[in-house]
């Protein structure tokens, strides 16, 4: 095993090597793509949004949705131009890696992998609870230990089943929102919108809406953890975030306002299947468009999960077969090529945090870990792209870094007044990040490959001729 | 680079085994057997043909539909087969058309193909209008006037010739999503039919004894239209040869395919919509689309609407496809100045390989001919409600397809010897022979039938369509087929091909 010390010239020859012991099959092409963003992100419409109302009205709330937006679109031009520039399974780890070193880039990838966690355990809980609603006999943790055992399975299979699964359960998702649509769009008035508190605490209500307004769009980067496994990415997966991030825009934004056009909102504050209940509301008797919606809406949900795990295993097996975590996280099923302890072990620690947890504090864990990670990419961004300002740049690039630069300390500010906000959650914050550091500085430095694809990148110069 | 450039090797091949059947390279090559197989089975259209069809005449106890279904889903195999091989040997645009030159002689030929073009022009704007029926009744509107009809029926054709007007690749691509939207679209009716009709399924409605019972002529014949109807057009992969690669494995495998399939899938639609006709059997019959009564009454408002605006984008689809496949039927009668004015039509485009000309001149003609079967009878203005007009058209095209298939069929039938010595990669050799004759006699049948059941506008249609042709005929078309146009050898198409700048 090579030392990270030793700066060894390493040839094709050893990291094609590397490739085929350690490498992931390309079966991807961009509809592929479209699935796997679209459907991780596709329960965010179903539930979870709603617990950010409470604190800032609907109005707010629509305008904290729009401001997370048109975040997202940004951060949907910075995640496929860097996926395109480092198309490695790593994802965020190797943007981080490669413009701010070893510690930051493992601080990247270990967010990712809580962020894909806390959000795949909150969407477990809420299948449950939809579960329950048909057959209220079956006890949650039988539930949520088949569909995690269901879902370990087909991904240990191969990434082809998974991409076409993937497809036709968005598709399925996407259906029951159509439902959604139909069967609301009857009782649409603006007086019910404009009737209702529209904000409850002014700004700060909508600052303390952003976790929830970012519910709608999270793990949409798993696009880039899928990037090692597309053929042909440079087009694919610009083509794949476009697609997805337009898609998702117009289905959240019509849902809100039809959501909120329905009914008046206290019906659906708390509960966690906001769209059954004012499905229920509206068409009383419809019960065909109940019962099919909510079979559609368990797809939606089961895709975004599948996706969210296919992210977080796609991360670990990426920062331990670069030595960060354990080395037997990165072992290769040998026929099919999967990173199959990479795909069990997270889904244990899953279904654990899936039954420790509630829904609400699971939803507000994986935003916070987006947020951290969003800024630590965009500031990665800002360093890989300084390295191609020259004297000939135009002002364009000077602008746009400009705006990140912006862009990025908004963020920053936002985590911190959320952590104003809501204090009770500052100690687990702590905890995290103590037991990362120690993992890393007592065990981790001293076993990285320097041979991983991610390593390698980080260490290489890129020469651009003009 | 293996692959591309195997795949440029037999490009080649192609364009040189259809400069020894005589013609130039055109259009352009891009099609696979799933392609072909997906335009295949979007003009056959299960969602389509069936929905339109569906309880036009039964009723009762029996479900005769499915065995109906069945049986004529047996003999379309044998056309299928008949006419797969025939295609092996020849793949050329304008399918049957130019089998029947080869097999027959150029005046039968030439007949054939009008026969064969107003089939398809009627196939396609039987699809188009009954789009425009569905879509209106789906809004509310259960009655629609000539008016309301006339304008719907316009805008779909006009959005369909932008659509063709974009190239073949495109077209491919909405073919291909079509398959999905119609195995999706059958199997979620099915499914929610079945579970939300009622509290069991009453198979002892597929009893011999009950369906025996039910089993009259006025009975059968709807539903034998409806079958025969829906199962019909898949020369449409033959149409399409000359852009797929490797037409003589592509075209035939995509021809049995699609019809295979689409027996399947629509034996499942039947047997839903049989289950659900059980339930509203008594309730508003007659009135409008019958399975549309059934969707909106067992499903709900809510559901049935996006069901319904599944079955919408189907039926596009499939519109799409008949349209693109009967301008192929007149670029490749027109190469051979079959119609007046073949100058024009015969240009294809170097921007987007696409006949232009011909794509207007089709839409043109589907709306002239539903004017002329919407105001053959009944009263004149545009505020009346037609009544019936769909199985008017769809006997019309039904009379058209499947005539054209008999003739070519016979013409097979006498030159055997050819077909065996010209042999593509699919062939049947000696039992060839046999599933020519059943085919051939099936057709005739078919038509026979058709055209002594409805007898009032079609015949009169037809009537009027032949006296024209004949006219035109022994007036201008008797002496340029008299002077059999030699098909320029292979060395001349050459030195045009060079010429034009195609590579």
């Amino acid at each position: 095993m090579t030392n990270y010390k030793h700066d060894i010239l390493i040839t094709q020859r050893e990291i094609d090597e590397f490739h085929t012991q350690f490498g992931l099959r390309r079966s991807l092409s961009g509809v592929h793509l479209w699935g796997v963003g679209v459907g991780s992100v596709i329960a965010g419409t179903f539930f979870g949004w709603n617990y950010g109302v409470e604190v800032s009205g609907a109005m707010g709330f629509i305008v904290a949705t729009l401001i997370v937006s048109l975040f997202y679109i940004f951060l949907t031009v910075v995640f496929s131009e860097l996926s395109i520039l480092l198309p490695y399974a790593g994802g965020p780890y190797a943007y981080g890696r490669k413009a701010l070193g070893s510690y930051l880039g493992y601080l990247t990838g270990m967010a990712t992998i809580m962020e894909f966690m806390c959000a795949a355990a909150a969407v477990t809980i809420s299948i449950s609870m939809y579960f329950s609603q048909i057959y209220p006999t079956i006890s949650h943790i039988h539930v949520i230990a088949f569909i995690y055992f269901l879902f370990v399975v087909t991904d240990i299979i191969g990434i082809k089943h998974s991409g076409i699964f993937q497809l036709i359960i968005t598709c399925f998702a996407i259906s029951a929102l159509a439902i959604f649509f139909i069967g609301t769009s009857g009782v649409l008035k603006i007086e019910t919108l404009t009737s209702q508190p529209m904000f409850i605490n002014g700004i700060n209500g909508i600052l303390a809406a952003i976790p929830f307004a970012m519910w709608f769009y999270i793990c949409i980067e798993g696009i880039s953890l899928a990037a090692e496994e597309t053929i042909n990415p440079e087009s694919n997966i610009v083509y794949g975030f476009i697609s997805s991030i337009s898609t998702v825009v117009i289905l959240n934004i019509g849902m809100l306002l039809m959501a909120f056009s329905a009914v008046p909102f206290k019906y659906f504050l708390n509960t966690d299947s906001p769209l059954a209940s004012i499905l229920l509301k509206v068409q009383p008797n419809d019960n065909v468009a109940l019962i099919v919606f909510i079979v559609l809406a368990l797809s939606g949900l089961l895709a975004s999960l599948h996706g969210m795990m296919n992210g977080f295993s796609r991360e670990v097996f990426s920062l331990s077969r670069a030595g960060y975590l354990p080395q037997f996280l990165s072992t290769l099923h040998p026929i099919t090529k999967t990173p199959y302890m990479a795909i069990i072990i997270s889904g244990l620690i899953g279904i654990t945090l899936s039954v420790v947890a509630d829904a609400k504090t699971l939803v507000f864990w994986a935003s916070f870990f987006a947020l951290l990670m969003y800024f630590l990419v965009v500031v990665s961004y800002i360093k890989i792209k300084c390295k191609e300002l020259g004297k000939d740049s135009g002002i364009g690039l000077k602008l746009w870094l400009g705006f990140m630069t912006i862009l990025a300390s908004l963020l920053l500010i936002i985590m911190i007044l959320i952590f104003v906000r809501y204090r009770q959650y500052v100690m687990f914050a702590v905890v995290f990040f103590s037991i990362t550091g120690f993992y890393y500085f007592l065990i981790g430095s001293k076993y990285i490959r320097s041979d991983a694809p991610e390593e390698i990148e980080a260490r290489t110069e890129r020469i651009s001729i003009y | 680079m293996r692959f591309i450039n195997s795949r440029n090797k037999q490009l080649q091949e192609d364009r040189q085994k259809l400069r020894q059947l005589g013609y130039i390279q055109e259009l352009e090559r891009s099609m696979g057997v799933f392609s072909n197989f997906a335009i295949s089975f979007s003009v056959i259209s299960v969602l389509t043909g069936l929905i339109f069809l569906y309880g036009s005449g039964s009723g009762g106890k029996g479900e005769f539909e499915l065995y109906i279904w069945f049986l004529v889903g047996v003999f379309q195999m044998f056309i299928a087969f008949s006419l797969a091989e025939i295609s092996s040997c020849y793949p050329i645009a304008g399918g049957v058309y130019e089998w029947t030159n080869i097999l027959g002689n150029n005046k039968i030929g030439w007949l054939n193909g009008c026969i064969s073009l107003i089939g398809w022009l009627a196939c396609t704007a039987g699809i188009n209008f009954g789009l425009s029926e569905f879509f209106l009744q789906m809004n509310g509107v259960v009655t629609p006037t000539k008016l309301e009809l006339l304008v719907l029926f316009s805008t779909i054709i006009l959005i369909q010739t932008v659509i063709s007007l974009l190239g073949i690749k495109t077209t491919t691509k909405v073919n291909n999503l079509s398959v999905g939207i119609h195995i999706i679209g059958v199997i979620a009716i099915f499914i929610l039919l079945i579970v939300f009709s009622g509290p069991s399924i009453s198979m002892e409605r597929l009893a011999f004894s009950n369906v025996m019972e039910n089993v009259n002529i006025p009975n059968t014949i709807p539903v034998l239209l409806m079958a025969a109807w829906t199962l019909t057009a898949f020369d449409a992969s033959a149409s399409v040869s000359e852009e797929c690669i490797n037409p003589t494995r592509t075209v035939p495998y995509g021809m049995i395919l699609s019809v295979l399939i689409s027996i399947i899938f629509g034996g499942i639609l039947i047997f839903g919509l049989g289950q659900g006709n059980v339930v509203v059997a008594n309730a508003n019959y007659g009135t409008g689309i019958q399975s549309l009564n059934i969707i909106s009454t067992i499903m709900g408002p809510t559901v049935s609407k996006f069901v319904s605006m599944i079955i919408v984008m189907a039926m596009f689809t499939c519109g799409l496809a008949a349209q693109t496949v009967t301008v192929r039927i007149i670029y490749a009668i027109s190469r051979n100045n079959g119609l007046p004015f073949s100058k024009i039509w015969k240009n294809v485009q170097k921007l987007n390989a696409m006949p232009i000309y011909s794509i207007a001149l089709c839409s043109i003609f589907e709306i002239l001919l539903i004017l002329a079967v919407l105001f053959s009878e009944g009263e004149n203005s545009l505020r009346a409600i037609p009544m019936k007009t769909l199985p008017k058209i769809t006997s019309l095209s039904t009379v058209g397809i499947y005539l054209s298939y008999g003739i070519v069929l016979l013409c097979a039938l006498r030159n055997r010897k050819k077909i065996e010595t010209d042999h593509g990669v699919f062939s049947m050799r000696k039992i060839g022979y046999g599933i020519n004759v059943v085919a051939f006699i099936w057709s005739i049948a078919v038509v026979c039938t058709m055209l002594m059941y409805y007898n009032t506008g079609v015949t009169m249609v037809y009537v009027a369509l032949l006296v024209a042709f004949g006219l035109y005929y022994w007036f201008y078309m008797k002496n340029q087929l008299e002077f059999r146009y030699e098909k320029l050898s292979e060395t001349e198409l050459l030195e045009i091909e060079n010429m034009r700048g195609i590579d």
